[in-house]
């Protein structure tokens, strides 16, 4: 599960980098929820909890933006792309590869659904500093049904969603939208998300990032 | 949480030590699906699952005839009830889902996949579930899938002994007070007789050796002094 990766094949594999942060983070927020109790867990709680939230909601909003279905009709339409269906040939394994990569977005849907699942146990039922054992109950099973189900969603977009699009995007356009999921933009600190991500990858993985020579501001 | 239970101040409170034994079971339960998370044998798992659904029903089916059913018009109690339906319920679909094997885990990705062939296809849908089903199988990966289905299991599990200790923590706050001011030592005594002896049963006393298995010297001594009082009580009606 938290196996160290040593190589990516093309620059769309960075994906994979995000998602074992999206995990580990979440398991940090599992094991905080475990120990819920105190007045300092607690705030311990809501503080991972946040962080993961923020991540896992700004992945989705890029993610629907850079590699929905739509977004991959636009790739197929910029000069020298490959189109989707021009790879994909017919057949109910296409259709069921198509469908799944599409699902996607969906995924993103539910699992935000789930978040707020958790965010409703913590609002609503404590209005208190510390935490009765049924609400820490509740509280760790929403984290691990949100876990679970971001784990079978990470799993589908890396076998369905990941290899459509890195057979038809160039490795260039590949690195631009790695970019544009590694900084935010909007943001007026660009560099938070890279530093979400990073804090939860080994040196070694830092590095393969570094070596996409993703800039912040490099020009589309 | 096992905090030793000290005293028992009406009959009825012997529910404390029944439930901190059902607690104890669900918890190996729950500790044994989590070491199989990831594959490996199921076998003391659906072992211990077993032992949990009898006793349970056991349980919940003599609260509804003989503590429930006597506080008539009672939200609590009725509440009380459709609690031990859902609890039913939510057990049944875990076996449901145990029966469907290894790959169960990929029951939504088969359901959007068919969902988007159906406008396409809508003759030989049926034939296409398995074909949909290997595909997703052969490009997941078999382990991966095993794990997936997993995964799900260990969910519902979580799921059912938070359910179940939800049901055990508004039994004892909203209907034990109503049993202890309803009901006389003497019948409260009844109640706890049809939760601790099957009559039956070939072996009678299945569930009240279970109970006692589960707790602590001190609680066995409460549990043991219980006894003595239903043997009194049977002795005395006899
Ligand atoms: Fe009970
Ligand atoms: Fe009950």
């Amino acid at each position: 599960m938290t196996s160290e990766f040593t190589a990516l094949e093309s620059p769309l594999d960075a994906i994979r980098l995000i998602h074992k942060a999206l995990r580990s983070r979440g398991a940090m927020v599992a094991q905080i929820a475990e120990q819920a109790g105190a007045e300092s867990s607690l705030q311990a709680f809501r503080c991972a909890f946040d962080s993961w939230a923020s991540g896992l909601l700004y992945f989705f909003e890029q993610e629907d933006a850079l590699m929905s279905p739509a977004a991959l009709e636009a790739e197929s339409s910029r000069p020298g792309a490959k189109s989707v269906t021009q790879l994909e040939h017919g057949g109910l394994a296409h259709k069921v590869k198509r469908e799944m990569a599409a699902a996607n977005g969906r995924g993103h849907l539910e699992l935000t659904e789930m978040l707020e699942e958790v965010l409703t146990v913590l609002n609503g039922e404590i209005q208190r500093t510390s935490i009765i054992q049924r609400t820490r109950q509740h509280l760790c099973q929403r984290v691990l049904s949100l876990r679970l189900a971001l784990d079978d969603h990470l799993e589908d977009e890396e076998t369905f969603l990941l290899p459509m699009l890195r057979r038809s995007m160039s490795e260039d356009r590949q690195r631009e939208v790695v970019r544009r999921l590694l900084y935010d933009e909007e943001s007026p600190e660009p560099h938070w998300i890279m530093n979400w991500v990073a804090e939860a990858l080994t040196p070694g993985e830092r590095q393969l990032l570094a070596g996409l020579e993703l800039n912040a501001t490099s020009a589309t | 949480m096992t905090t030793e239970i000290t005293r028992l101040d009406s009959p009825i409170d012997v529910m404390h030590l029944m439930h901190k034994a059902f607690r104890q079971l669900s918890e190996r339960m729950e500790l044994e699906m989590f070491r199989r998370q990831e594959g490996g044998d199921l076998s003391a798992f659906t072992a211990l699952f077993e032992i949990w659904a009898k006793r349970i029903l056991f349980h919940a089916t003599a609260e509804d005839a003989y503590m429930t059913a006597p506080l008539v018009d009672s939200q609590p109690a009725r509440d009380n009830e459709a609690e031990h339906a859902e609890l039913a319920q939510q057990a049944g679909s875990l076996v449901a889902f145990l029966e469907k094997g290894d790959f169960a885990g990929l029951e939504a990705n088969v359901k959007a996949a068919m969902a988007a062939l159906e406008d396409q296809q809508h003759q030989e849908l049926a034939e296409k579930l398995h074909d949909v089903e290997e595909v997703l199988k052969r490009e997941i990966g078999e382990d991966r899938v095993l794990a997936r289905t997993r995964r799900h299991l260990y969910r519902k599990v979580v799921d059912l002994r938070v359910l179940e200790y939800d049901h055990f923590e508004n039994e004892e706050a909203f209907v034990l007070p109503l049993v202890r001011d309803r009901m006389t030592e003497a019948e409260q005594l009844n109640v706890a007789r049809h939760l601790l002896i099957d009559e039956e049963s070939d072996d009678p006393r299945w569930i009240i050796d279970w109970v006692c298995s589960e707790l602590t010297t001190g609680e066995r001594m409460l549990l043991a002094g219980l006894e003595l009082r239903l043997n009194r009580v049977s002795t005395l009606h006899a």
